[in-house]
């Protein structure tokens, strides 16, 4: 073998190393990546069930196996953890919050909390159900106090649709 | 995997699911062979593996735990007002019962329906069967 093809082997196998060493870092990138997101997503789907607006979330901590604080990007902060009885506690940190108002447990309160959440569920950015219209089939059109207005529907084979309406 | 995780709601909308399905297909099958197709399940559940569906939805990863536990809660909730307006003890009708089911099924499907089409699917074609047996006191107190 000459010198050259020799050289040319040798890159070869060097670039070979670095493929199959960095891949393994790759793959554990990747996998930390989606856990958390995973993890971004559960935190995000218990705040909003819980009826506060968070957008999407910028950073968590954990303060234990089962307990978290996080930073949304609207700037809001919460505490999100669970007990061993099974129950999941959501509290707002955020500067300047008060004691978390009590659950009002009328159905008016029960409709405005779940259309929340199904917007904020969707993508996008709610404050707050302030309007609530009925259409036939358990359609809703829904008005936030940010302005923004939404339609809820359902479609034949029961798929949830929430569009953004101008 | 204890019911802890997941309610006995959660479970009996896949139970269901799979029953009506499971019966579905029966039908098919029946009138493939030419006899009649059965009408209904006579008992709901069939031989269902309860235990093994609530698994199943445990150890999905479409939702996560905290948002499984935040579900859990307002499902009780929504049992427990159930069950009071079926001891005629509730403060809300039964229309407003049915309007929550169904804004609580709306919330699973947004939560499924991307991740978890296959459950998400199920549980659509359960709802209304579902409800048919939540709102029947009788039925109720059997699930």
């Amino acid at each position: 073998m000459t010198d050259t093809a020799a050289r040319a082997a040798r890159m070869l196998a060097g670039l070979l190393a670095i493929a199959f060493l960095g891949r393994p870092a790759d793959v554990a990138a990747d996998d930390a990546r989606s856990l958390r997101e995973r993890l971004h997503a559960d935190l995000h789907a218990a705040i909003t069930l819980a009826g506060y607006p968070c957008g999407a979330i910028s950073a968590t901590v954990a303060s234990g196996p089962s307990d978290y604080a996080v930073q949304c990007r609207n700037g809001r902060r919460f505490r999100v953890h669970s007990t061993d009885d099974g129950l999941v506690h959501v509290t707002d940190r955020s500067p300047g919050a008060g004691p978390a108002p009590a659950a009002r447990a009328d159905h008016a309160a029960h409709v405005a909390r779940s259309l929340f959440a199904l917007v904020n569920l969707s993508g996008y950015e709610c404050d707050e159900v302030v309007g609530v219209e009925r259409e036939p089939r358990r359609h809703y059109r829904v008005q936030c106090r940010n302005a923004t207005r939404y339609r809820i529907s359902v479609g034949a084979d029961g798929w949830v649709a929430v569009e953004r309406l101008r | 995997m204890p019911r802890t995780v997941v309610s006995t709601l959660i479970a009996a909308m896949v139970a269901l699911a799979t029953a009506a399905l499971e019966g579905t297909l029966a039908a098919a099958a029946a009138e493939k062979a030419g006899a009649p197709p059965p009408i209904g399940d006579a008992d709901g559940d069939g031989d269902v593996d309860l235990d093994d569906l609530v698994k199943r939805i445990g150890d999905s990863s479409a939702i996560g735990t905290f948002t499984k536990l935040s579900l859990k809660l307002e499902i009780d909730r929504f049992e427990r007002d159930l069950r009071a307006f079926h001891d005629r003890a509730g403060k809300h009708s039964l229309g407003e019962l049915h309007e929550r089911y169904d804004l609580l099924v709306h919330k699973l499907m947004r939560l499924l329906q991307d991740k978890d089409p296959g459950l998400a699917r199920e549980i659509a074609e359960a709802r209304d069967f579902l409800w048919a047996k939540l709102a029947d006191p009788r039925e109720f107190r059997r699930m």
